[in-house]
């Protein structure tokens, strides 16, 4: 949040206790005296999380039922109100909300209140577009409507720094462009198909839009919210194409590229664009800054990799179908470790909590695969599982030589899960 | 700070009005200065939770065949098909993947699917929204024609519904 900073800062209790025998440690060993310990501890309060967390949810749960109300209000259709005073009706609503999202933030300094209101006004917004819609008989299956609300909102999550409003714009994206394109492939035969395709790109594009925020101090804020969308979206559409049925049979024989139309090659490629056009662009801010390192740099390549299977998904330019089951199996469950050990030395939890769920969906998913043989199956999950504890002993032994080479003293970490 | 703060809430709450003003500006000038057609219809099936109430419209002009140029069509693309009024009611007379400039009155559509030399069109005036309830009055009736506003572009508004050859009133 942007508010002015008080005089203490607000920290969790765990931080707060960390810190408290930290000082004690530095007091005894004589780095700081008792005074500088207190004057530093005095700079930090405790406010309770579940306090911080109960008004989030509370005025969320208000904003969603306020939104979900306008819509309501919407649907009824009320025709005795002329056009033009519904319309002036919702622009009144829209600004109403961002004046009072704009007048409790910053003249009186309830920040999450006003988070929530705004959010109201971004819903009021997208209800307006659905209204106006309506009023003329316009179809309801239209996702330029979605992307309007897109085109409208995302400034709006920039300028308040909002980054559920970020969320609402992105799902408005996703849901928008996912529409057009089965639009445009509902006729075409396994046309489905393409839809994964697309989405396997579409998700490493908004993964690689959040590795160029996330590499200026200022858009810092928003780069994980388009990871994590991103990853869903191109995981989940990965975890599809990794199933084998897919390839065998009709589909692969009766693929033809030419049924589909021009408008879906050029958001494909577009998207495929962005990707790698995002991960050039950070990997020329890495070597600038002198940031160049496996740790920061290694989801560079994951986007490149990324981009390549969308492009092997759409082209399928080999004949035989076990290809691109071995492919998208090995890319699937690279993406995961890969998340993992990227969640790990960055620090967050959140790649690695997307990365297990994904790989429990991947082992449910390859158990209950009866298209491959008993034989084959027990035989990856087999080598599959010794590689992995075989890679976890392996950074056992390097984790120890490290401790051992910088004299350091193992501590546990009550925050480690 | 302040300042641009304040500047930056209002450029943004003036895009969005922008969108939603200049949106219902280009409908309201298309209904006003558009060329009236009246087409025959068919209603096919109602309502959708998120909006109310809606009949879904089916148009004479909605499936064409015997018209030559339909072979020139591809699906999902735009379709220009010509109109010309027999009576009361205006129909097709010829369709083509390009705008044709001897065209008085035309309307634009988007393919749906083609078979066999016959092409379904889709032209966005395919719902009606109707209050909560009142559908049933139009689902009913034996005989439905739409009145149409068309501007310059083809693109075609729903004025209002003729139901047994009565303005509807909602």
């Amino acid at each position: 949040m942007n508010e002015e900073k008080p005089a203490r800062r607000s920290v969790s209790r765990g931080f707060y206790q960390q810190l408290q025998t930290e000082l004690q440690d530095w007091k005894n060993n004589g780095t700081i005296t008792g005074e500088q310990g207190d004057a530093i501890l005095g700079q930090y309060v405790v406010v309770s999380p579940l306090y911080d967390r109960l008004i989030v949810v509370l005025v969320t749960l208000g904003a969603i039922l306020a939104g979900v109300g306008v819509i309501i209000f919407v649907s009824a259709n009320w025709q005795e109100i002329p056009r033009i005073a519904k319309l002036i009706m919702l622009l009144v609503l829209v600004a109403g909300a961002y004046y009072a999202d704009y007048w409790l933030k910053y003249q009186r300094s309830y920040p999450r209140a006003g988070g929530a209101i705004i959010f109201v006004g971004a819903m009021i917004f997208g209800a307006g577009l659905f209204l106006v819609g309506q009023q003329y008989h316009m179809p309801i299956d239209d996702p330029k409507l979605l992307i309007w609300w897109f085109i409208g909102v995302i400034p709006l999550a920039y300028l308040t720094r909002s980054r559920a409003i970020l969320i609402l714009a992105i799902l408005a994206a996703l849901a928008g462009l996912g529409y057009k394109t089965g639009h445009w492939l509902r006729d075409v035969s396994e046309g489905y198909y393409a839809v994964f395709a697309f989405y396997l790109v579409l998700g490493t594009a908004l993964y690689s839009i959040g590795a160029v925020h996330s590499r200026f101090p200022r858009l810092k804020y928003y780069a994980s919210r388009y990871q994590i969308f991103g990853l869903i979206a191109l995981l989940g559409a990965m975890y599809i194409l990794s199933f084998r049925n897919i390839y065998t049979g009709y589909h692969l024989a009766n693929w033809d590229l030419n049924n589909l139309p021009a408008a879906f090659f050029n958001s494909f490629y577009i998207a495929a664009g962005v990707a790698v056009a995002g991960a050039i662009w950070s990997f020329v801010i890495d070597v600038k800054r002198k940031q160049l390192a496996g740790k920061i740099t290694g989801d560079l390549a994951g986007i490149i990799i990324f981009t390549a299977a969308g492009f092997t998904a759409l082209f399928l330019p080999f004949q035989t179908p076990v290809i691109y089951t071995v492919i998208f199996n090995i890319v699937l469950l690279g993406a995961i470790l890969g998340l993992i050990f990227l969640g790990y030395f960055q620090g967050t939890g959140t790649p690695v909590n997307i990365a297990l769920v994904f790989f429990g969906l991947f082992v449910i998913g390859r158990y209950f695969d009866l298209t491959w043989h008993l034989l084959p199956r027990s035989a990856f999950f087999i080598v599959g599982g010794l590689l992995l504890l075989g890679v976890g002993i392996l950074l056992e032994r390097l984790r120890r030589k490290t401790l051992r080479q910088m004299h350091a003293v193992e501590v546990t970490d009550e925050n480690d899960t | 700070m302040k300042m641009t703060r304040r500047l930056g809430f209002i450029l943004v709450v003036l895009f969005q009005v922008l969108i939603l003003v200049g949106w219902t500006g280009y409908n309201e000038v298309s209904l006003a200065t558009g060329k009236e057609v009246v087409l025959q219809t068919a209603p096919v099936d109602p309502t959708d939770i998120f909006r109310g109430d809606y009949v879904q419209l089916s148009y004479q002009i909605s499936t064409l065949n015997n018209l030559p140029e339909i072979s020139t069509l591809e699906n999902n693309k735009k379709a220009y098909v010509h109109l010309e009024q027999d009576g009361e009611i205006w129909d097709a007379t010829e369709v083509s993947n390009a705008k044709n400039d001897s065209w008085d009155v035309f309307i634009v559509g988007e393919v749906d699917y083609l078979y066999l030399g016959t092409v379904r069109l889709t032209y966005g005036i395919e719902q009606y929204f109707v209050p909560e309830g009142k559908g049933m009055a139009i689902q009913t009736a034996k005989d439905i024609k739409v009145l149409v506003a068309i501007n310059g572009a083809g693109q075609a508004f729903i004025k209002g519904l003729i139901v047994d050859g009565k303005p509807f009133q909602p």
